[in-house]
């Protein structure tokens, strides 16, 4: 349940997440577009409609020039080819004037209308002048007579056309002072949006290099816990063969205990000789101690999970873990010592998973000091109103204590090639599922862990317990 | 009205219109390594005797609607009016702005000065008498043109071979 929620929590918040980013690209998407893409291809666009602006302003005058510098050299040769070379250049400086206007009209920018405007009235003008040269050279084309009054009218209307260009251009030039200062606000959005993007690219990018490694941690551990996890079964199987074989055997031993005690009845009966008798008890304590072994192995080999929570005796307990760990003491050469507490205690729980914590316990302490001159191990309890504490100590002088907040970490082990880092997570587990817990009592001068169990309710007690 | 009168009167139309239809008065003006048969400056009447070519342009100065140019090819002018050791064609604008183009790429290049658009005189307001236009190009971008406008020379004045 608190997993599902865990879960469903994590789901909302990555897709809120994700949500957030997506919010945020679309809108610098948006932003960028809006205001930087499209209105740089504006910004481009003025620029170039604003280049065309002064190309026509400053050829109009030049043509202009042109024009009255020929008209004087005509007033001077009186060549009427100078005549003729001034009107079409005159001529050109309109022609130049409104193709450019056209041309810049079809960048479509919002100040090449409001220029439209100007540009017309000088248009036609220019046009007026034109026509009025024109007619000049016409008349004197028919007459061969050259009407000098209107020659000078329209030398005077150029003047003051090219009057009108200096003035707009100079105008216009102005007025673009303040379009080259919006093309620089522009470009500085532009560039904030680019250095917003580019942020916001690493960091993505940081992000997915980040995931990607989590992914690779995660698979590296996925594939060791399914090698511990290949190993475990392994032993589980052994486990259950064991508890096969420890079965087969314990028929037999049955039948041999039995017949023990009917030869002895029967020697007994017939004479009474010490040295046989002596015989047949030290095979009939061989016998027991084969069958306690296998009880032992029996014990430790079943599956706990699907038994039924009882009362059991605490005293009790430990004394079946007393028979399976003596063999042991003698095998590595160490004391063992199981010290009582003066009053008997009941606990509700499993008993079976309480040896196997313990013995877990006692097998980590007999590879922690199989190397020490002095070996021992000592279980003993104390208890409260409420509790009772088992304390299991060796003779080590404790864990380092870089290593103590790690030691219930699943797959961490001390021990440096047999460890799973398996034992002390489950025995914690077990201990919690009790309602109590695993400790590990760094106060102690030995190595110490500390198994801390709820009693039983005090009205349980008439029940028959284990 | 009879078919006959119908027919004095669209010929007198059309005569009409033809007369009407001035020749510029622009001169052009053949410079540098010119055959020696070429005169020094002509009108564009003058460029009528040769055979020209007739091309469809999409003109970007007109709002990129497609004309029909009347002219003569870079490769045609190089062939007609230049001795063969003319490597170069200099022209040179009314208001004296300058290109140049060689004689080696001429046929790659497309480059056509034309004096007529769609069967009449090219006028100043169209950047006549005399322009140069590529064919083949297809609606130019807007902002390709700046580049692309470097080479479509206006109101040509001066042609010199070099």
């Amino acid at each position: 349940m608190i997993e599902t929620t865990f879960s469903k929590r994590r789901y909302i918040t990555s897709i809120a997440a994700f949500f957030s980013v997506f919010v945020i690209v679309i809108s610098i998407i948006y932003i960028s577009y809006y205001h930087g893409f499209k209105e740089l291809r504006t910004s481009q666009l003025k620029v170039y409609s604003f280049r065309l602006y002064s190309r026509a302003y400053l050829q109009a005058i030049a043509a202009n020039y042109d024009t009255l510098k020929l008209l004087t050299d005509y007033r001077v040769t009186k060549n009427f080819e100078n005549a003729e070379d001034s009107f079409v250049r005159l001529k050109s400086g309109l022609g130049i004037f409104q193709a450019l206007f056209k041309e810049s009209w079809k960048a479509g920018v919002r100040e090449s209308r409001i220029e439209s405007a100007r540009a017309e009235e000088i248009i036609a003008n220019y046009t007026k002048v034109v026509a009025e040269f024109d007619e000049c050279l016409n008349g004197y084309e028919s007459t061969g007579q050259m009407d000098f009054e209107k020659l000078e009218s329209v030398e005077r209307q150029i003047k003051d056309l090219t009057r009108i260009l200096s003035f707009s251009e100079a105008n216009y030039w102005k007025n673009r002072a303040q379009d080259f200062d919006d093309l620089l606000s522009r470009h500085r959005l532009i560039r904030t949006i680019f250095f917003t993007l580019s942020t916001l690219l690493v960091v993505l990018i940081s992000i997915l290099g980040l995931f990607g490694y989590k992914r690779i941690q995660l698979e590296e551990k996925i594939e060791s816990n399914r090698m511990k996890f290949i190993a475990q079964s392994r032993m589980a199987s052994l486990g259950e063969f064991s508890a096969s074989v420890a079965h087969e055997i314990n028929n037999p031993l049955t039948v041999i205990l039995w017949r023990i005690k009917m030869l002895r009845k029967s020697l007994l009966e017939i004479e009474q000789d010490q040295e046989l008798a002596k015989i047949i008890e030290s095979i009939e304590v061989q016998a027991r101690r084969i069958d306690q072994i296998i009880k032992g192995i029996r014990t430790l080999s079943k599956n706990t999970d699907d038994l039924d929570s009882e009362y059991f005796d605490l005293k009790q307990t430990l004394n079946q873990l007393h028979d399976i760990i003596v063999n042991k003491s003698l095998t590595n050469d160490f004391e063992f010592q199981i010290n009582h507490g003066p009053e008997d205690v009941i606990i509700f729980g499993k008993p079976v998973q309480l040896i196997q914590v313990v013995t877990n316990l006692i097998n980590n302490s007999i590879d922690a000091i199989a190397n020490r001159e002095e070996r021992w191990i000592k279980i003993s309890w104390e208890q409260d109103k409420k509790n009772v504490k088992i304390l299991v100590t060796d003779s080590g002088e404790g864990i380092p204590k870089e290593q103590q907040d790690r030691l219930f970490e699943l797959f961490y082990s001390t021990k440096q090639k047999h460890g799973t880092g398996i034992g002390l997570t489950i025995s914690s587990q077990i201990l919690n599922s009790h309602g109590g817990k695993l400790i590990y009592n760094h106060h102690s001068p030995n190595t110490q862990f500390m198994i801390v169990l709820p009693k039983a309710e005090m009205n349980h007690k008439k029940v028959n317990y284990v | 009205m009879s078919i006959t009168r119908l027919l004095i009167l669209s010929f007198l139309f059309f005569a009409f219109n033809t007369s009407a239809e001035s020749l510029p008065r622009q001169k052009f003006y053949f410079k540098g390594k010119v055959k020696s048969d070429m005169p020094k400056s002509f009108k564009i009447s003058f460029l009528e005797k040769y055979p020209m070519s007739v091309i469809k342009v999409n003109d970007p100065y007109q709002g990129d609607k497609e004309f029909s140019f009347t002219g003569i090819s870079l490769c045609q002018l190089f062939d007609l009016f230049s001795l063969d050791k003319a490597s170069s064609l200099e022209v040179t604008a009314i208001n004296d702005y300058v290109a140049t183009f060689t004689r080696k790429e001429c046929d790659k290049s497309d480059i056509y000065f034309v004096y007529k658009q769609d069967g009449k005189y090219i006028t100043t307001e169209l950047m006549g008498p005399l322009r140069i236009v590529r064919a083949n190009l297809g609606v130019v971008d807007k902002l390709k043109l700046a580049k692309e406008g470097v080479y479509w020379v206006w109101m040509v004045q001066t042609l010199e071979f070099k």
